[in-house]
């Protein structure tokens, strides 16, 4: 599984949807809660689930035709990704410590 | 053969399938008179008019009902759009004939056999279901109109005097026109046209997927105000998420952008140079647009990205032109 580049925002929206791996979030609710604009998020959300660390899936029918409103998209946490997602942020400099020119980031390619 | 020959053959057909003893040639002289008091008036998609009468009693033919009611159907508009009278049709075709057209526009309650009230609101359905079928002439606000009315009225009308068919086909016409104005007026907010136009960078694989997501937020957001923001940030994020999702990671915003630089520069030209020059290619308008700034290392900058043959070529020749000056 290959490893996104972290980017704080990434960094950010990884470690909300880690609070609660087991919950679907709409983008829009993702966006809220990292405090991010949403053209921030979606860009973010899509690498992730292409790296395979967040899946996505249309809302349950039920719910949004009841409404009356056009369908959501959702997103998730994997298993996998929830673990990859962990190990990679715990090995990301902490906040404070920012790497001086030179220092080598934590790798990322193959780091699996 | 005139049009109106053709599909007079396939009334009096469907009428002698269901009437074998019908008076033909009654049904031939009325679709004469007819097609005379009609004669030099159009349809909106500029057909002559007498095509809608024939259609209208093929309809009601196929329905399976009486001559007379054929007839009437055949007559239905001329009392009401020509100089023609009821005492004509009735002199001329009779009473049973001349009444039923008399009720399509004053169908009194009392003194009618409830026969023919019935026959008079199958020849309106059967008006209504052509109309509804040749609505594609009329302007988007008729079309509108018409359809909710359809739905409204004559589509329960229809199931309750017993012409199921026809209702379901009134229903499926006017449904169809309805929601396809409810899409394009939901395309038509300007959120929504922001979107549509700002995702245009995205791979067209996805752009539907990531639109209808899109749209499915907005339908949540309660403000118009809400909307746009979120619009003008998703917009924002476009470039982005379509470097994303191309799979370019880390490509810097400046190599990116190249590509729409290169189409700018060209229509810029061509905007420029005007409609004389016609002839040019896109890669022979990059070089006129590259002169035009003159500078070699925005055409590099321009061209780098691309590494084939073609391009190398062209930039040895601008260099060497430049060389000339």
């Amino acid at each position: 599984m290959k490893t996104p580049r972290l980017t704080l925002q990434t960094q950010l929206v990884l470690r909300t949807l880690l609070d609660d791996p087991e919950r679907s979030r709409y983008g829009l609710e993702v966006a809220d809660l990292v405090g991010l604009p949403s053209g921030t998020i979606y860009p973010i959300l899509a690498r992730l689930e292409q790296v395979g660390w967040v899946t996505s899936a249309w809302e349950d029918p039920t719910v949004h035709e009841q409404e009356g409103r056009p369908r959501r998209r959702f997103y998730r946490v994997t298993p996998d990704g929830a673990t990859a997602a962990r190990d990679a942020l715990a090995r990301v400099p902490r906040a404070g410590r920012r790497p001086r020119v030179g220092w080598a980031l934590p790798s990322t390619d193959g780091a699996m | 053969m005139t049009p109106d020959g053709t599909s007079l053959g396939r009334l009096v057909g469907a009428v002698r399938l269901r009437h074998p003893d019908a008076d033909v040639e009654l049904l031939q002289r009325v679709h004469a008179c007819a097609a005379r008091w009609h004669e030099g008036q159009r349809r909106r998609s500029g057909e002559p008019f007498i095509t809608h009468p024939v259609a209208v009693a093929t309809i009601v033919a196929e329905l399976g009902m009486r001559p007379p009611v054929v007839c009437a159907a055949l007559l239905h508009d001329t009392v009401l759009d020509t100089p023609c009278t009821i005492d004509d049709l009735t002199a001329d075709f009779g009473p049973e004939i001349a009444s039923l057209v008399r009720r399509l526009e004053d169908p009194l309650p009392d003194a009618g056999e409830p026969r023919q009230v019935d026959e008079v609101l199958i020849l309106k359905m059967a008006d209504r279901l052509h109309n509804m079928r040749t609505l594609h002439c009329r302007s988007h606000s008729s079309r509108q109109r018409v359809s909710r009315e359809t739905l409204a009225v004559h589509v329960p009308l229809a199931r309750q005097i017993g012409v199921e068919t026809v209702g379901r086909e009134l229903e499926a016409l006017a449904s169809a026109v309805i929601f396809a104005a409810a899409a394009a007026a939901r395309a038509r907010s300007l959120s929504e046209r922001l979107l549509a136009w700002t995702s245009a960078v995205l791979p067209p694989a996805v752009r539907t997927r990531w639109l209808e997501e899109w749209y499915g937020e907005l339908a949540t957001l309660p403000t118009r105000r809400a909307r746009l923001r979120f619009a003008m940030e998703v917009a924002r994020g476009m470039p982005r998420l379509a470097a994303a999702l191309r799979g370019m990671r880390g490509v810097p915003a400046e190599r990116r952008a190249s590509a729409p630089f290169r189409t700018v520069l060209s229509g810029l030209v061509s905007v420029l140079v005007g409609g004389g020059v016609v002839a040019l290619g896109p890669l022979a308008m990059d070089v006129l647009a590259v002169a035009v700034l003159g500078g070699v290392l925005v055409l590099a900058v321009v061209l780098l990205h691309r590494d084939d043959g073609p391009a190398r070529r062209l930039v040895e020749l601008i260099k060497a032109w430049r060389g000339t000056k």
